[in-house]
């Protein structure tokens, strides 16, 4: 990131920074400790987990509760599954929440308003009720024991479309729009090469939400999927509990562990995009 | 310096403009199907929507009348469910929760994200992606292990905080007993969870603006703090409205925090009881060790209904509130 | 990140395989019922021996097994059950939250059950049995609740330590609670949490809140015998005698692990979580012979049948054999479940000391234990009565109600909300 300073150069140690850096490194350690914690169950066995004061440094027992998540469900399958599902799922939403997004932030076309407010209305809907109607919906439909519950419905999302159109309206300039059709460009054309990469920003970060969501997700796919060769990584996590109730906590972490390291390594990746300032110049000169 | 982009020249027709002033001469028809390539794009939404909204819906509202226990055969019942929202003391309670968690929780979030985007977004700040990572671990945790990690942090006799309170002579509080602290300790679940959230959101939002507006502002003299409340603010107005309406939303359907923690009964004295955690109560939600109702799905609908009536008196109110105050013009 | 063309196309083609493979992925029959040769088994992790899952293919090799493994087993069957497809063949359920659709469920008395059904425990057979009388549930394991303890901590409070003993010393309520009080005043407890005590009253007393059997029974929240344990409950809560951490929770584990839990009452699967909160006391722990006011035992799990299924002999047969003494004993051996086959009871698999419980043959006492628990008559409204009253006293912890009050407000939320 490079903003050029004219004037008023801030320097990076002067007191406001350290004064921000306080600040952060407060607030990274209240929200890096829980998952520290997690870490630190992970590597340890359950009974020292147990113990007071609680336990703070990292353990050694990682492989072998690993070993147990292993032995315990069908992890490994299951994440090959949460990891297809994932990308397809997320690959069509992105896609047309940012088709929908664009076309209702810089398309004008009769009743666009109305249709948006329609739009947002549905966000209002509490979920909770419609779960057995759209089971049986799904169980009608022959859907059972495939992944299109899991797809098809959740394709495209009002909180996505809104969160696009906001995206276009704002990254996307009508200047520049105009420009690609002055050059002869089409609607799809123009979307493609000119709407999306301007919204950028916006779709990686709405993609890496969309990511966090559809491998979290336990609730579709356990209701879904019959056979246990198609279960999500949620699912096989939850066959770590005992019968009654779950006794090895630290068997539970290390799967769990395992199961977010990928959304990690994917937002580590990918938040430079989210900063990075794709507007810089585009519309100004 | 245009957008380097690789266009189609002759190959394809240019749209046609799509100015007003001459389509008003035009039938109706035609102009809606000028613009099909519009409705298209957003036809995917609809009929989504239709499927696997509308229809849910009308059963949702069908359910309302029933008394169902979800297995057997279901009675009809009129308007008993909706009488027996007055005669169910926990509701009401529940619904005190859900504003008191939303109060709590939900808003501080919101200010503490933008609070922390903007800190995370100053020019040339050191470990900068490391603060972007950490502040997003809480968002990829799953909730199995949130609700151990709180459990045990918070654990009354054996949890974490009240070992360190113990050094400074701080008696053990009653995190997940006390009704009120036990709200504290939701909020600041909703809080450690959502914040890398709408860290994000806000990041991604400021991204969008335009450099060149900083840059104009540091040339007139403009400190961080100026910056901020004349530039930042007002260009991110609508990332700002969009989060906070996403998490009023949500906020009110406030359902994960009070679940993990206390799996499905609503805590001790119910102080953690929400409305949509009563809603899946009803559901036949929770496991036998924790029901304590009998499900009756025609209940849940009405709960759930009761959800909506608020969402949308809410945002009527918003709405008009948000009419008098003014607005960037649209594009 | 790749340049945008890239992207396109690669969300073209993944757009592109995920139709082929949708439509090659969606199998028709992972649903069992209504297909003979095939069975399909839901069960939750753990709840059936493992020798059963891993031995049914060889003892059934004609028959194409679909075993499934999910512990929120129920959310889907409820879903199954409902929609009417994909009810499995062979499930581990509840009789009693089934009750409503009981005539989807298989009577396995008219399949084959009847000649084994003396083979097990009289009271976890009559426990899988309908309001209406039918036996839709085959049983699996059961939960003898034993009295858990230290005796060193129990030897340094001046009290009994070996096991008949200690037996003797709570088989009585006076007797138990004065354990807790001497235990008290070393600054142990006895007992992990008040409401846990009432709950195992309701089981020693086979209290279930309804009056009269089968079909005729009407539910009645108002026992004297539910007041005694109510009160009972909060009496040893005021008197400090618990530690106020409830199962399967970090506090109770670390309430163990440290030494403050010296004693409590609970079915075999909260002697296997101690085993996992505390392996670092092994051999200190023993358990007692008897229980106070009588025996208890918890239900434990059943196996259902669906009446859809294809083959009921088959299903019953196979059902018959997953849930044999022989399976059974090795599912105490090996996974913690307590047998109801009485067969099992004589097996060496339940003769083995247990090193945990200092090499104390814990199988035989709690099998002495199972032998003379009551038969519980319980219908719908059980669960949530139980679970209100079990709640009020848990927060009456903080809200400080008395016995009478907390008792009324729980008596009010259960009627209110369950009718009687």
């Amino acid at each position: 990131m490079s903003l050029r300073m004219t004037s008023r150069r801030v320097r990076a140690t002067s007191p406001s920074r350290i004064a921000a850096h306080f600040v952060l490194m407060v607030g990274v350690l209240l929200f890096v400790f829980p998952f520290y914690w997690l870490i630190v169950m992970a590597t340890s066995s359950t009974a020292q987990i147990y113990s007071v004061p609680p336990r703070l440094f990292l353990g050694t027992s990682f492989f072998e509760n690993f070993g147990k998540v292993l032995e315990g469900s069908t992890f490994l399958t299951a994440f090959a599954n949460s990891i297809w599902l994932t990308i397809v799922s997320v690959a069509i939403h992105l896609f047309l929440a940012a088709l929908a997004g664009y076309v209702f932030a810089k398309v004008s076309f009769p009743g666009r308003n109305t249709l948006f407010a329609i739009l947002l209305a549905t966000m209002l809907i509490p979920t909770g009720v419609s779960l057995v109607p759209t089971f049986q919906i799904y169980a009608d439909l022959g859907w059972l024991n495939t992944y299109l519950p899991l797809i098809v419905p959740g394709a495209v999302s009002a909180f996505g479309v809104f969160w696009m159109r906001q995206a276009a309206s704002s990254a996307v300039s009508d200047e520049v729009i105009d420009a690609a059709k002055i050059d002869g460009a089409g609607f799809m054309r123009t979307f493609l090469q000119v709407a999306l990469p301007s919204m950028r920003p916006a779709l990686v970060a709405f993609g890496i939400f969309q990511v966090m969501w559809t491998w979290n997700d336990y609730l579709w796919p356990l209701l879904v999927l019959g056979k246990p060769s198609m279960f999500t990584l949620p699912i096989a996590l939850q066959q770590l509990q005992g019968n009654y109730g779950t006794t090895d906590y630290s068997v539970v972490m290390a799967g769990t562990l395992v199961a977010i390291l990928p959304l990690i390594i994917l937002f580590f990746f990918l938040r430079k995009t989210i900063l990075e300032n794709v507007s810089a110049g585009a519309l100004k000169g | 310096m245009t957008v380097n982009t690789p266009l189609v020249s002759r190959a394809s027709a240019p749209m046609p403009p799509t100015s007003g002033a001459d389509t008003a001469a035009r039938a109706p028809r035609r102009r809606i199907a000028r613009h099909w390539r519009a409705y298209v794009s957003i036809s995917p939404f609809f009929i989504l929507f239709l499927g696997f909204g509308i229809i849910p819906l009308v059963f949702a509202v069908y359910l309302s009348t029933q008394k169902w226990d979800g297995l057997g055969p279901s009675v009809f019942v009129g308007w008993d469910q909706w009488a027996r929202l007055f005669t169910t003391p926990d509701v009401w309670l529940a619904l005190g929760n859900t504003f008191v968690i939303f109060a709590m929780g939900q808003i501080p979030v919101v200010i503490a994200a933008l609070v922390g985007a903007t800190l995370v977004s100053l020019p040339r700040l050191r470990f900068r992606s490391f603060y972007q990572t950490a502040f997003f671990l809480p968002q990829v945790t799953s909730l199995v292990a949130v609700a151990i990690v709180f459990q045990s942090i918070f654990g009354t006799r054996f949890g974490l905080v009240n070992h360190v309170l113990g050094f400074f002579g701080i008696e053990a509080q009653h995190w997940l007993e006390d009704p009120f602290l036990v709200k504290v300790v939701i909020a600041l679940m909703i809080i450690w969870r959502g914040f890398g959230y709408f860290l994000v959101i806000f990041l991604a939002g400021m991204a969008s603006i335009d450099p060149s507006m900083y840059e104009a502002a540091r040339v007139d003299g403009a400190g961080p703090v100026r910056i901020l409340w004349s530039i930042t603010l007002p260009l991110l107005a609508p990332t700002v409205l969009f989060v906070s309406l996403t998490a009023t939303i949500s906020g009110l359907q406030m359902f994960t925090e009070p679940q993990i923690l206390f799996g499905g009964t609503g805590g001790p004295n119910n102080a953690a009881l929400t409305m949509m955690l009563l809603q899946f109560q009803y559901l036949g939600g929770p496991s036998s060790g924790a029901q304590t109702v009998l499900p009756d799905l025609g209940f849940a609908t009405v709960i759930g209904w009761v959800i909506f009536i608020i969402l949308v008196v809410l945002s009527v109110l918003g709405i008009r509130s948000m009419r008098s105050a003014p607005m960037r013009r649209k594009r | 990140m790749k340049s945008l063309r890239r992207g396109t196309a690669a969300s073209v083609i993944a757009i592109g395989l995920a139709a082929a493979a949708l439509t090659g992925c969606s199998s028709g029959d992972a649903g069992g019922t209504g297909d003979p040769g095939k069975l399909t088994v839901w069960y939750r992790p753990g709840s059936l021996p493992a020798a059963s899952i891993d031995g049914v293919k060889a003892q059934f090799p004609d028959v194409k097994f679909d075993l499934v493994e999910t512990p929120d087993l129920d959310k889907k069957l409820a879903a199954a059950l409902r929609s009417g497809t994909d009810v499995p063949d062979i499930m581990v359920a509840d009789v009693l939250q089934y009750g409503s659709v009981e005539d989807k469920f298989l009577d396995v008395s008219e399949h084959g059950f009847s000649d084994v059904a003396d083979d097990y425990l009289d009271w976890k057979v009559a426990s899988g049995q309908s309001a209406t009388g039918r036996q839709i549930g085959i049983p699996i394991d059961i939960g003898p609740y034993g009295y858990y303890y230290k005796p060193a901590d129990f030897e340094a409070a001046g009290l009994p330590s070996e096991p008949d003993a200690v037996g003797e010393a709570v088989a009585t309520w006076d007797g138990y609670e004065n354990v807790l009080s001497e235990l008290a005043k070393t600054g142990h407890r006895g007992c992990d949490h008040a409401s846990n005590v009432y709950y195992y009253t309701m089981y020693a007393t086979g209290t279930s809140f309804y009056e009269g059997e089968g079909a005729d029974a009407t539910f009645d929240p108002e026992s004297a015998e539910n007041k005694e344990a109510f009160d009972r409950a909060m009496q040893f809560q005021e008197d400090g005698y618990c530690t106020n951490t409830n199962w399967w929770g970090p506090e109770w584990n670390s309430a163990a692990s440290q030494g403050d839990l010296v004693g409590f009452l609970a079915p075999p699967w909260i002697g296997g979580a101690l085993m996992d909160a505390a392996p670092d006391q092994s051999g200190q722990w023993r358990i007692a012979t008897k229980t106070p006011g009588g025996a208890a035992s918890e239900n434990g799990s059943t196996l259902m049948i669906s009446a859809a299924t294809a083959d009921p002999d088959l299903a019953t047969d196979v059902a018959i054999w997953m849930t044999d003494a022989e399976n059974q004993a090795q599912g105490f051996a090996k996974d913690g479940l307590f047998p109801s086959a009485v067969a099992a009871f004589d097996m060496p698999a339940m003769k083995e000391p247990s090193e945990f419980y200092g090499d104390q043959v814990t199988a035989q006492v709690l099998g002495e234990l199972a032998l003379a628990a009551p038969t519980f008559n319980r219908g719908p409204n059980t669960i949530p009565a139980t679970n209100i009253f079990r709640q009020t006293i848990t927060d009456s912890v903080e809200n400080g109600a008395s016995a009478d009050e907390a008792y009324k407000s729980a008596l009010t939320k259960v009627t209110s909300e369950l009718g009687g």
